[in-house]
C-alpha cells in the first residue's frame, strides 16, 4: 500500500504521495489560504480530519469521509453555556479570564479499536471533548473540567491552557491520558468519569524550587506514547527530555540529547519503546536550531545516548523550528518525516540516518501525519 | 477620500472599526451617540461615504427599497463577502426589532451561519464587528440595540494577520 503524507499549515492542508522511492510530491492541496491548525487520518475508519482557525470566523472541522472526494464541513466542539453568576475563570499567574469558548482545535485522536466512532478533540483553553460517531457531534468531557485543579492550568505560548497530547491505551480504550500545557498530565481510567492528576517526577526549572516538581504546575510540550508497550511515555517537556516506564505515573529526566533537550516534538518507534526521537532548539524563548545547524537526535537506548542525526539537513543558517504535531513515523516504524515553521518538510526512509527535502515552498507548517 | 481612508483603516488598523469615533473617521454626519440611541433609531446619513464603501468588496450595501411584512419591522442584514467562501449568506431582510432578532431571524434560516459570526457564548467572534447603518455596534453580545424597517445591519470583518 502506497504511503501518503496529511500535512497541516497556515494556508491550507496538503497531501503528498510517496513515488516508491521516498521521494514525494503534493498531490493535493485543500482549505487554500486558510489556517489549517491540525488535522488527522484516523486509520480505523479511513476518514481525514482537519481542523481550521479563521481568523475572524472561529474555529472549525471539517471531515473527508474514507473514499470520499469533498471534505464536509462537521460540528464543531462548543463550550457549555457559562453558568450565571459564577466568576469568571483566570489564569493564576497573569489575572486574564479564560474564556469558555473553543479558542483552538489543539489535539484530535481516535478512541481505541472497540470504539469505531470515537474521537478524542484537545483544544485550547482546556476542554476535553469526545465524539462517538465520526464527529458527528461531541461531548463536552465536564469531569476534567472541573477538576478543582484547573485553577492552577495557565498558558505556555499561548494565553489559555490547552491540551495538546491524547493517548489511549490500546490494552484498555477507557484508560486515556492528556497533556497540558500547562498543568501536567491527566489519566482516566474509566472513559473520561474521572480523572487523575500523574506525571510525579517531571520538573519545571523556571518554577520557584518548591514548586518545581509541582505535577499540575509542568508544561509539557507534546507527549507520546509506545503502541506495542504502552507503558513507555516519552514527553519533550519545556524544561527537556522525560521518559516514564509506569504509564506516565512517574518521570526520569533524560539531561543530556545532542545539543539541547529542548524543543517541541517528539516520536517514538511504535514497535520499540526505547527508541525515539527529537527536534532541539535553543531554549528558552529563541527557539531555532544551535548554532544555525538544524537536526534531528534518537536514542535506540531508552535515552542513555544519543545519535545527532544531520545528514540531508541545512547546517548553515537553517532557523527551523519543529512544532509539536509535525514530527510524523509510519506504522513500520523506519520512515519518520517533519516539517517546520519555514515551510520545509523532511522525509527520511531509515530512521533518521538521512534526509531528504520534499518541499521548501508550504507555508508555515503545523503538523504532519502518516496515512 | 472618505472611503479610501476608510478601506486602509480596516487593513492597518483593525481595530479602527470598532471604534465610536468611525463615524468622525469617515466624517460620516451622525445624529446621535451610540449609548443614547432612542427607538426608533435616527436614520444615518451615509450618502457621502456609501459610494466609495460599496465598491469595496468586504461590504455589500443594500442598495434596494426594504420590503415589508404586514407591519413587522424587516431590517436588511448583509454580509461581508468574505464569509460567503464558507456559508452561503446572501443579504436578506428578515423580520427583527433589535440587532438580536435579526441575527436570530437570520440564523433560523441559515443554522450554520450562526457559529461563523457568534462563539458558543453567543458572542460576536473577536475580529468580527456589526454595523448598523454603519455605526459600530459596541455591544457584543446583548445586541438589543433596536432597528427600524430603514436601517442596513452590516456583518463584517476586521482583516488582520499576514
Amino acid at each position: 500500500m502506497s504511503q501518503r503524507l496529511l500535512v497541516s499549515t497556515r494556508k491550507g492542508l496538503f497531501t503528498l504521495a510517496d513515488s516508491g522511492s521516498d521521494i514525494w510530491s503534493i498531490d493535493s492541496a485543500s482549505f487554500l489560504g486558510d489556517p489549517v491548525t491540525l488535522a488527522l487520518a484516523d486509520p480505523r475508519s479511513g476518514h481525514l480530519y482537519a481542523a481550521l482557525n479563521h481568523g475572524h470566523f472561529g474555529v472549525k472541522l471539517h471531515r473527508k469521509a474514507a473514499n470520499g472526494s469533498d471534505w464536509e464541513e462537521i460540528p464543531t466542539p462548543a463550550y457549555p453555556e457559562f453558568p450565571d453568576g459564577r466568576e469568571p475563570d483566570r489564569c493564576p499567574m497573569r489575572g486574564i479570564e479564560i474564556p469558555w469558548k473553543l479558542e483552538q482545535i489543539w489535539a484530535l485522536a481516535p478512541g481505541g479499536q472497540d470504539q469505531p466512532g470515537r474521537i478524542w478533540c484537545g483544544t485550547i483553553p482546556g476542554g476535553l471533548f469526545k465524539s462517538d460517531d465520526h464527529g458527528d457531534s461531541w461531548t463536552f468531557v465536564r469531569s476534567l473540567w472541573d477538576v478543582p485543579e484547573r485553577s492552577k492550568w495557565m498558558g505556555g505560548g499561548y494565553d489559555y491552557p490547552g491540551i495538546h497530547a491524547i493517548c489511549v491505551d490500546p490494552r484498555n480504550s477507557s484508560r486515556v491520558a492528556v497533556a497540558i500545557s500547562c498543568g501536567g498530565i491527566w489519566e482516566t481510567d474509566n472513559d473520561g468519569s474521572t480523572w487523575s492528576l500523574i506525571g510525579n517526577g517531571l520538573r519545571n526549572d523556571y518554577l520557584p524550587p518548591d514548586q518545581a516538581y509541582d505535577p499540575v504546575a509542568q508544561d509539557p510540550h507534546f507527549m507520546v506514547r509506545c503502541p506495542a508497550q504502552p507503558d513507555r511515555f516519552w514527553v519533550q517537556h519545556h524544561n527537556g527530555i522525560f521518559k516514564s516506564s509506569d504509564g506516565a505515573k512517574t518521570f526520569t529526566e533524560i539531561k543530556e540529547a545532542g545539543p539541547s533537550v529542548f524543543g517541541f516534538a517528539v516520536a517514538v518507534h511504535p514497535q520499540d519503546p526505547d527508541t525515539a526521537w527529537f527536534v532541539p532548539g535553543i531554549k528558552d524563548e529563541q527557539r531555532i536550531p544551535v548554532d544555525g545547524k538544524l537536526v534531528v537526535t534518537r536514542t535506540r537506548d531508552g535515552g542513555a545516548s544519543f545519535d545527532t542525526l544531520a545528514e540531508g539537513l541545512p547546517q548553515n543558517h537553517a532557523y527551523d523550528l519543529v512544532y509539536r504535531h509535525a514530527l510524523a513515523i509510519d506504522a513500520s516504524g523506519q520512515r519518520l518525516a517533519f516539517g517546520t515553521t519555514t515551510g520545509n518538510l523532511w522525509t527520511t526512509p531509515n530512521q533518521g540516518d538521512s534526509w531528504t527535502l520534499a518541499s521548501s515552498t508550504l507555508p508555515p507548517i503545523a503538523s504532519v501525519s502518516y496515512y | 477620500m472618505g472611503g479610501f481612508l476608510y478601506i486602509h483603516a480596516i487593513f492597518l488598523y483593525p481595530k479602527a472599526i470598532l471604534s465610536p469615533t468611525l463615524a468622525d473617521f469617515l466624517q460620516i454626519e451622525t445624529h446621535e451617540p451610540i449609548e443614547a440611541l432612542p427607538s426608533p433609531p435616527p436614520r444615518i446619513q451615509l450618502l457621502r461615504a456609501r459610494p466609495q464603501i460599496s465598491r469595496h468588496p468586504l461590504f455589500l450595501i443594500a442598495s434596494s427599497a426594504k420590503p415589508s411584512i404586514g407591519k413587522e419591522t424587516v431590517p436588511k442584514v448583509c454580509f461581508t463577502s468574505n464569509l460567503r467562501r464558507h456559508v452561503d449568506c446572501p443579504e436578506q431582510n428578515v423580520p427583527g426589532a433589535t440587532v438580536a432578532e435579526a441575527l436570530e431571524a437570520v440564523f433560523a434560516g441559515r443554522p450554520a451561519l450562526r457559529g461563523y459570526i457568534l462563539d458558543e457564548q453567543g458572542c460576536l467572534h473577536r475580529h468580527m464587528a456589526l454595523l448598523v447603518n454603519g455605526q459600530a455596534v459596541r455591544d457584543r453580545k446583548q445586541f438589543a440595540q433596536p432597528v427600524g424597517e430603514d436601517d442596513e445591519i452590516f456583518v463584517m470583518q476586521a482583516l488582520s494577520g499576514g
